[in-house]
């Protein structure tokens, strides 16, 4: 009995002794992190990259838009900063997983992530607490302003005006395909409020699912970037309506913006680059820099163009921060319109 | 069309896009074999390196990976009892009782001369009928998806082994599983407990590398605790001939895979669901059609040929979509979506005409590709046979590694290896209870698409029932799942009946 007290005695101190381990030990990589930032901005000269492999983090699968616009840049921007880009994919939660990844990384300029509105818009609907303030932003890299508006070319609407009558005075009949929550949902809403219009907005899936179903005409119409339903256009299957920017695109001249028909909604989406909190600001300005200089390629323009049908459009770091908090203004805003109530 | 060919073939047959396609197959083989490593995984590591060459060429990579991958996770689902792929879960039913027997090398000619088959009817069907088969997969809408997706959950019933209660219980708790995560139509987090991590939900493959291969290394472990010794599976290599089963076999076996292909290819075209549930259906199908269904799971080979037939089968389907829809029917050909994409090519209505050079050289890579298949498996053949023979103690170690590097390659994340660890756990404590774990895959699989649907038909129909009743597909789906239902109540019935009355 004596021995198995001492032994108990014995294994709580020993325990005790262990979880004060775990402790400590948990707190030096905090601790290291802390003291590595400042060292780094007092040295005088950057070693950056000093040609170390550059982590860039897609939150979503291999193969998506994201993905696309961010190895199409490392492809280019490798060559700049003469560093190996390694392109990782973590998916889930609506890219809210890949964030916090990069957001808790450390912050020595090798880890970023690159994404898109929807960082915004999961704050605004609750799916993250934080946005674009909890990094240290670099710059855009692509700015996709060719949302458009398009109708099977079998159905009767021919113009903007003729849907926006129909929904008007057929409320809840007509079916505008958009996943609750996300952008082209705003964008409908928005439709809504500014016409007084009535759609049936429902739920069909993504890009592809979406494309088939107006083919099949399940849905009436379908809010999406140019290049998404780009087949569909050439093929003579759908009919676009009108382009949902600022003024029409050189890529689709034909096409009316709807601020000309008089409908006054601009969409877009910015795809850009973020640094976790704490970054070198000089690593910040030499990725920007990089960032731009891979914009004005003319080999650039030509892939995005061939893919998805869009025009290169760089932001700097100030811009894109100023961009990125309007945008959350705006969102926030309209935060009952997009959760649907 | 045959000129067609000739573009295809001039544009595959040179010496980088042949020397493309072996090692495609190969390297599939061999992902699609370990348990942890799968197609999609493959695909997503070869995808980058395919943005640099020429696209035809990296095409080819990317379906004989496709093909290899499929294919490849018949071996371990044979010679071991667990699934290298999700499309395999059905293979292990008879694959591993055959090995059991010490017929294995047999099993494994099956499996393998049927996945060739399997390709082979896809891809004819593909190349003749896909731009038709296309205009026919769209009218499929939310309500034919979730009568269709009903109607899979039915097949639960041939997978419950003994006790059809058992196997309800199993697949249902896959069904429940499966709503962890943020819920696909309003981002609803659902289950997470607040942790960011659990808002994607469980990702399938360490779901299904947990179930089977980490229960099965966990089951053998404690017997080899109480056994001292494991025992080593008897084989004859030397005995082999060919592909290890007869002529005669071979031909009884023909409408079963005719069946099984038709099933792989409808699923396949069916954007969504894929060759994951079709090698599932078609086992169900199959024996609930066969003379002898009881004989099911002891050990026959016309379990293998379901499940292998319509696995590969359902390659060519899921390409019809995707060439000329540009919808992807699953992970894999996303993958290969966006490696078309990458290169400047987007599939849809206009594939046909402006990229014949490209669609074509697809289909012979999977003609060819097939053969290479059938060859080099062929030749593999002693070579997997040959694993029975490397003792137990030091190859699941080996397997259960992989499968951990396997979990966290899928998302480059730690979460999911803790999936892998958890599902091993209640796969073990299944195993304990002897509920079956394959409903419970095919309940994983089916529940989110058959919620999904049910969700997105009633926002349709704006709250109304009707629609999944009057539309002619959807009905007919509803009516063969009662149909079922009904068969197989009628059965227990009788079969609790009779049990009485003998006592």
């Amino acid at each position: 009995m004596k021995k198995l007290t001492i032994l108990l005695i014995v294994l709580i101190l020993l325990s005790i002794v262990l979880a004060g381990c775990t402790n400590s030990a948990q707190k030096t990589p905090e601790a290291e992190k802390a003291e590595k930032a400042p060292t780094a901005e007092t040295s005088d000269e950057l070693k950056w990259p000093d040609g170390k492999t550059i982590q860039i983090v897609v939150p979503f699968k291999a193969g998506g838009d994201t993905d696309f616009h961010a190895r199409t840049y490392a492809k280019y921007m490798e060559k700049i900063l003469g560093a190996p880009i390694v392109i990782v994919n973590v998916d889930g939660g609506n890219g809210s997983v890949g964030s916090i990844q990069v957001r808790d990384a450390k912050p020595d300029g090798y880890t970023a992530l690159f994404f898109h509105d929807s960082m915004l818009m999961n704050k605004v609907v609750g799916v993250t607490d934080f946005a674009h303030e909890a990094f240290d932003v670099c710059a855009t890299g692509i700015m996709d302003n060719s949302y458009i508006i398009a109708v099977n070319s079998k159905s009767k609407y021919k113009t903007l005006d003729d849907l926006i009558k129909d929904a008007k005075e057929n409320p809840g009949k007509i079916k505008y395909a958009s996943s609750v929550g996300g952008y082209t949902y705003y964008v409908g809403r928005k439709l809504e409020e500014l016409t007084g219009a009535d759609f049936n907005i429902v739920d069909a899936g993504g890009g592809a699912d979406r494309n088939a179903a107006l083919l099949a005409q399940k849905i009436d119409t379908n809010v999406n970037p140019y290049g998404v339903m780009k087949p569909y256009i050439d093929s003579g299957d759908f009919r676009v309506l009108a382009v949902f920017s600022e003024k029409r695109s050189s890529l689709f001249p034909d096409v009316p913006t709807a601020k000309e028909l008089g409908y006054d909604i601009i969409a877009h989406r910015a795809y850009f680059l973020a640094f976790p909190k704490g970054t070198d600001q000089r690593i910040i300005e030499k990725v920007a820099n990089a960032m731009e200089e891979v914009s004005k390629k003319p080999e650039y323009a030509e892939d995005i163009k061939k893919a998805y049908c869009v025009e290169p459009a760089y932001m700097n770091t100030a811009d894109t921060k100023a961009y990125l908090d309007s945008a959350l203004k705006e969102f926030e805003d309209a935060k009952d319109m997009i959760l649907g109530k | 069309m045959l000129e067609s060919f000739a573009i295809g073939a001039q544009a595959i047959l040179n010496p980088l896009c042949i020397s493309l396609l072996i090692i495609g197959i190969i390297i599939g083989i061999i992902f699609g074999a370990i348990p942890g490593l799968s197609a999609t995984m493959a695909l997503a590591l070869f995808l980058p390196i395919t943005y640099s060459i020429d696209p035809i060429a990296g095409v080819v990579l990317l379906v004989s990976l496709y093909i290899g991958g499929i294919s490849g996770g018949l071996i371990s689902a044979i010679l071991t009892r667990i699934p290298g792929t999700p499309s395999s879960v059905a293979t292990c039913f008879d694959g591993y009782p055959l090995t059991l027997k010490g017929e294995g090398p047999k099993a494994l000619g099956v499996g393998i001369v049927f996945s060739f088959i399997g390709t082979i009817m896809s891809t004819v069907v593909l190349i003749f009928m896909a731009p038709w088969l296309a205009r026919v997969a769209i009218k499929f809408g939310a309500y034919e998806y979730f009568s269709v997706a009903l109607f899979s959950l039915t097949m639960m019933v041939g997978l419950s082994g003994k006790s059809l209660v058992k196997g309800l219980i199993s697949g249902f708790l896959g069904c429940v599983f499966a709503t962890v995560g943020m819920d696909s139509i309003a981002s609803v987090q659902r289950y997470t407990f607040g942790n960011v991590q659990m808002a994607s939900g469980f990702n399938i493959l360490p779901v299904l590398i947990g179930l089977f291969a980490i229960s099965e290394i966990l089951i053998t472990a404690e017997k080899a605790k109480h056994a001292q010794q494991i025992e080593t599976i008897k084989v004859d290599l030397k005995s082999i001939r060919g592909f290890g089963f007869s002529l005669k076999e071979f031909f009884e076996q023909k409408w079963n895979a005719l069946i099984s292909g038709l099933i792989g290819i409808g699923i396949g075209i069916l954007p969504g669901i894929g060759g994951g549930v079709a090698n599932v259906l078609a086992y169900g199908v199959i024996k609930n059609r066969s003379k002898y269904p009881e004989k099911f799971g002891t050990g026959i080979i016309d379990g293998v040929v379901a499940s292998e037939t319509s696995n590969n089968a359902a390659i060519g389907g899921a390409l019809v979509p995707l060439l000329s829809l540009g919808i992807p029917g699953d992970t894999v050909t996303a993958m290969l979506l966006g490696g078309l994409t990458m290169q400047g090519i987007s599939p849809g209505p206009l594939m046909f005409k402006e990229h014949v050079d490209m669609v074509y050289a697809i289909f012979l890579t999977m003609i060819i590709g097939s053969f290479a298949m059938l060859f080099i498996e062929f030749y593999g053949l002693r070579v997997f046979a040959a694993m029975l023979k490397i003792p137990k103690q030091f190859l699941l170690p080996g397997i259960f590694i992989f499968c951990v590097i396997g979990a966290f390659g899928v998302n480059n994340r730690m979460f999911d290896v803790w999936t892998v660890l958890f599902f091993g756990a209640i796969g073990y404590a299944f195993n304990k209870v002897e509920i079956p774990a394959p409903p419970f895959i095919l309940g994983f699989l089916i529940g989110p698409l058959m919620e999904i649907n049910l969700r997105r038909g009633l926002m349709f129909s704006q709250g109304s029932f009707i629609p999944f009743l009057t539309e002619p597909i959807s009905a007919l789906f509803l009516i063969a799942a009662l149909f079922v239902i009904v068969y197989t109540v009628y059965g227990e019935y009788k079969k609790q009946k009779s049990a009485i009355v003998s006592k």
